[in-house]
């Protein structure tokens, strides 16, 4: 009973982890914008997109008619009338969704193709009438649409007219952006971008931080830590000084100050947070692999000749993995909290898109006074969800593989003294 | 005073002052090129505004001055000297808290000098921590208490799996959230900062820092309390069995009375440390909610030191929250063994 309890944590922990990494791994896949890690700070790239806009599902029968989605309709089909001395027109039209009729309606008519584009736009009202909206010659240069914004009230449906030269054909097809007033899973930020695809695409970096970050510091510290303990003598007294000396230090504001004077990459903070963190192994490890050393099975091991280095890492070694385990998954959710922090104050590497970042812009952009929640909530929601899936494996592999290691203070159950 | 010379105490505080300088200097070691750079750039401007203000000088003259003013202030600062002993001259500073001009900001006063904003700053720092220890420590050791006597109870299952889920959490994004609900959506509290402009003084001014002090302050309790509680609650487990307890049930101490005079004191020595720990921690893990409350404490310091790039304020308050660190450290040690006769016996031969 009880070690299905024990279990049942870490079971879900894993599930959870599983679901993670595979959002992680399929991540490009999910997301409406698929390049956005190459293009995050590119104002370019997101021009399309609403500004500030909350997530498609704020919108209920009560508000239908304020908010309209956000879209793209591609023209299809142009109906074409030929002129008697060649040319003529090709015509698009696109029909505007019933809902979002009643209100004024922001789109961006995107016009591809090459070269002089002479275009005519209207709209046409419920009673079928056509109203020209705008008449415009386009100048476009292949791989760069040009781009029309226009405001539209009541419109039933829009008519894209473009006049062909004689000999000329209709090339390259127009489509409208409609600019709503809500927007993707979880809505757009200031800078117009899609929060979702960067919720996704931050989960990839936290995840192979957290997980590498938290895998070198832990084997690091167990090594130190049973070196110091096995060899004795300077080693151990050198190696518990220099414990001492980073576990003096405040973590926190020395990674910020390190940072803010050498404005390091995503790896470069992987190698100063491994500078730091491998003393939250090495005194636990110490101290068992003092205990360990003692047992009878590593005398035994000596008596037949075995040195100290095949008794440190083949015999005390593996006694104290698991052990390791669970300290690395427990260490996982201060790591991506160290990364996010670091972040947060804008310090973070401006070539990927962490959580962290997505909330520093948050903070300096306004998302709090402006109460943008869409913007702020999902990113530490994130932060707080791989937390409590690494501890809950993290409490999983303390107590199934080695229960009787499993009652350090923090991570007591209940009932584990007296019964 | 032999007998101090020779103490546990003198030995303690004797180590702790040595890691200190090993820790300075190491410190000094890494960040010496960028303080001399915004050092340099300091000097000069110090002279160009001496030079400006003497009065009109031709381009000639101006230069010789200059040079000769910047080559006198290099060699006050000791910038002429090889690597290795101006890492020592900063170590030298650094121990007796010279931590030089800011770049950018200025005190209250319009000072410039570091540690001048340190001391305006700490002051705010230790009223929201303190205080929020004090509380955490308070409501803690309550809750703890109960989850003790009822193991397997509801509060001690809460107290298993609580701190987990709010381990992973950055206070800072609560906070955030905190300022977006109730001071934005719901005008309840105050936007940030730690008093109205203009302060209010007497009864009004005391309520109006509790108003400001109140989101950051309930974030922290919120976010610690629960952690603490259940390290209360592993050790006085522990003591619930130990054979003072049963004498005094045996002696018909009302329940009541075992739990909050027998149990706790023999808690106290260990809770002293979780206090201090979580004070610690606190003080350096949650120095950023400073910022997003504007509260004006060393961890804002950090905050804006970033925003502006200001290097000397950023090296100051890091050695000054070192110097915190290793204080509390020391001292605690020196509490705990008042506190706990039984680990001096134990040392003796």
């Amino acid at each position: 009973m009880k070690r299905f309890i024990k279990s049942r944590g870490g079971m879900t922990g894993f599930v959870l982890l599983a679901f993670l990494i595979l959002i992680g791994l399929a991540g490009p896949l999910l997301v409406p914008f698929r390049d956005a890690g190459r293009h995050w700070h590119d104002i370019e790239y997101w021009q399309d997109s609403p500004a500030a806009v909350p997530p498609v599902w704020v919108r209920g029968p009560w508000n239908a008619g304020k908010l309209a989605r956000s879209g793209r309709l591609q023209g299809k089909d142009p109906v074409l009338f030929e002129s008697e001395g060649g040319g003529g027109r090709a015509v698009w039209r696109f029909m505007l969704s019933k809902e979002a009729k009643p209100m004024r309606l922001d789109l961006i008519l995107v016009i591809g193709g090459e070269g002089k584009r002479p275009v005519l736009v209207s709209s046409v009202g419920d009673d079928g009438a056509e109203t020209e909206v705008a008449r415009r010659l386009f100048e476009v240069s292949v791989g760069q649409p040009a781009r029309l914004a226009l405001s539209l009230d009541g419109a039933r449906a829009l008519t894209v007219t473009e006049y062909l030269l004689p000999g000329e054909t209709a090339r390259d097809s127009p489509s409208i952006v409609l600019v709503g007033q809500v927007s993707g899973l979880l809505g757009t930020d200031v800078s117009k971008r899609d929060i979702f695809t960067g919720i996704v695409l931050g989960l990839r970096w936290a995840l192979l931080l957290g997980v590498a970050v938290s895998f070198l510091t832990v084997m690091t510290g167990i090594v130190l830590g049973i070196s110091a303990a096995c060899w004795g003598g300077w080693v151990d007294t050198a190696l518990n000084r220099i414990y001492e000396f980073f576990a003096l230090m405040p973590i926190l504001p020395f990674l910020i100050v390190l940072s803010a004077v050498y404005k390091p990459s995503l790896w470069a903070f992987a190698g100063l947070a491994l500078l730091f963190f491998w003393t939250k192994a090495f005194k636990p490890v110490y101290s068992m692999a003092l205990q360990i050393r003692e047992e009878g099975y590593i005398e035994a091991g000596k008596s037949i000749g075995a040195g100290k280095m095949r008794r440190a890492f083949v015999y005390v070694l593996p006694a104290l993995l698991p052990y390791g385990f669970a300290v690395m998954a427990l260490s996982v959710p201060g790591i991506i909290m160290y990364e996010a922090g670091i972040s947060m104050l804008g310090l973070g590497d401006g070539t990927v898109v962490t959580w962290g970042q997505m909330l520093h812009d948050a903070l300096v952009q306004g998302a709090v006074i402006n109460r943008l929640w869409w913007w702020i909530l999902p990113p530490g929601l994130m932060i707080a969800l791989t937390g409590i899936t690494f501890a809950l494996l993290g409490r999983g592999f303390e107590r199934v593989w080695s229960p009787d290691r499993g009652s350090r203070p923090t991570g007591a159950g209940p009932s584990r003294s007296g019964t | 005073m032999m007998v101090f010379l020779r103490s546990w105490f003198f030995r303690r505080i004797l180590h702790g002052l040595a890691m200190y300088l090993v820790l300075v200097l190491a410190f000094s070691a890494v960040f010496n090129q960028v303080a001399e750079k915004s050092l340099r750039v300091q000097v000069d401007e110090e002279v160009v505004g001496i030079l400006r203000s003497s009065g009109n000088l031709d381009q000639e003259a101006f230069e010789t001055l200059r040079s000769s003013m910047l080559r006198e202030r290099i060699s006050r600062h000791h910038l002429d000297e090889p690597w290795i002993s101006r890492v020592l001259w900063r170590t030298w500073s650094v121990l007796s808290f010279r931590f030089g001009q800011s770049s950018m900001l200025k005190s209250s006063t319009g000072e410039r000098g570091v540690l001048g904003l340190i001391a305006e700053a700490l002051p705010n720092t230790l009223l929201l921590f303190g205080t929020e220890a004090l509380l955490v420590m308070a409501f803690g050791t309550v809750i703890g208490l109960f989850a003790a006597r009822s193991r397997g109870g509801i509060l001690d299952r809460a107290l298993s799996v609580l701190p987990m889920f709010l381990k992973g959490l950055p206070s800072w994004w609560i906070g955030m959230l905190a300022l977006m609900a109730f001071a934005y959506a719901l005008p309840l509290f105050p936007s940030g900062g730690i008093h109205s402009n203009p302060a209010p003084t007497g009864i009004q001014g005391a309520m109006d820092l509790l108003r400001h002090l109140f989101l950051p302050l309930m974030v922290l309790v919120a976010l610690n309390l629960w952690g603490f509680a259940l390290q209360v609650r592993t050790i006085v487990a522990g003591l619930f069995d130990s054979p003072w307890i049963l004498a005094a049930r045996a002696r018909g101490v009302g329940e009541r009375s075992i739990l909050f005079r027998h149990v706790l004191s023999g808690a106290k020595p260990a809770m002293l440390t979780l206090f201090v720990m979580d004070l610690l921690q606190s003080l350096s893990g949650n120095l950023l909610i400073e910022g997003i409350f504007g509260w004006p404490g060393l961890g804002n310091l950090y905050f804006i030191a970033v925003q502006q790039a200001d290097v000397p304020v950023l090296l100051g308050v890091l050695a000054f929250q070192t110097f915190l660190n290793l204080v509390g450290l020391v001292g605690l040690d020196i509490a705990y063994r008042i506190l706990d006769p039984r680990v001096a016996a134990r040392d003796r031969p």
